[in-house]
């Protein structure tokens, strides 16, 4: 039947929009969308807080503008 | 000691209302709640208690997990305890390969997003009470957390070693037609 094939051509996809660098222990993320960009917030297991930013340019599309 | 004993009188006293006995090797790693789609047919959204297990089976034999999802029922409450008029009702208990280790609501369709072991699967509840899978994505090691945008399909998943990813899900157009309506085209 056609339209069974039709139905089964596009499954339901998870794409992945970007990345952080690959070495860090996150313990907690969040969205922080702030104005018309989209940041995001970052908890590790050292304590620290890391902010990055979402920018699809980017090789690391999440990338690092400040942590404490 | 006046002030001291007001004081404690000013605090709300928590009581146990009902328990949920698990396994003696199984341990809670996350409890949601979320607001999911009880029904494919009426598309009832109900809040449910989403709670994520891991079963240490010792260092043999992979970690297994299970997922649960409960509904919060109105009970007769027992003589004297009238905090005790709510109880946990199992919907859903599903077994699956790896820890549960997040859980979070996503997209607008009312689905529930889960980390088992290295694998994300979106999930729906179906009106036989299980879990549909709909979709699923492969990470890498451990996600300590998953965080959603409310009503869309993206979200956040946060690796305990590696990382964080941003991931979107979209339902296809077509999985969203009931192929009957295709029946112009056979």
């Amino acid at each position: 039947m056609v339209a069974d094939i039709v139905a089964q051509e596009e499954p339901n996809k998870i794409a992945v929009f970007g990345k952080s660098r690959s070495h860090m222990d996150v313990a907690v993320a969040d969205f922080l969308p702030h104005e018309k960009e989209l940041f995001v917030l970052i908890a590790d297991a050292d304590g620290n807080m890391h902010v990055l930013e979402y920018n699809p340019e980017r090789k690391f599309q999440l990338c690092h503008i400040s942590h404490q | 000691m006046t002030s001291k004993s007001a004081g404690r009188s000013c605090l709300l006293k928590l009581n146990h209302v009902f328990r949920v006995p698990l396994a003696e090797d199984e341990i809670v790693l996350c409890v949601e709640a979320l607001s999911l789609e009880a029904s494919e047919i009426t598309g009832e959204r109900r809040l449910l208690v989403a709670v994520g297990t891991s079963v240490i089976r010792g260092e043999d034999l992979q970690n297994a997990g299970n997922i649960y999802i409960f509904d919060v029922i109105p009970v007769v409450p027992e003589a004297d305890r009238p905090e005790t008029n709510r109880k946990l009702k199992l919907i859903v208990k599903e077994e699956v390969k790896g820890p549960v280790t997040a859980i979070a609501e996503i997209s607008s369709q009312g689905y529930l997003i889960m980390a088992q072991g290295q694998k994300c699967m979106i999930r729906g509840l179906k009106e036989d009470n299980t879990l549909l899978p709909v979709a699923f994505l492969d990470v890498q090691t451990y996600v300590s957390s998953l965080k959603t945008l409310k009503g869309t399909g993206m979200t956040l998943v946060a690796d305990g070693v590696k990382g964080v990813w941003f991931a979107g899900f979209s339902v296809s157009f077509l999985s969203r037609i009931d192929p009957q309506e295709l029946w112009w085209l056979t």
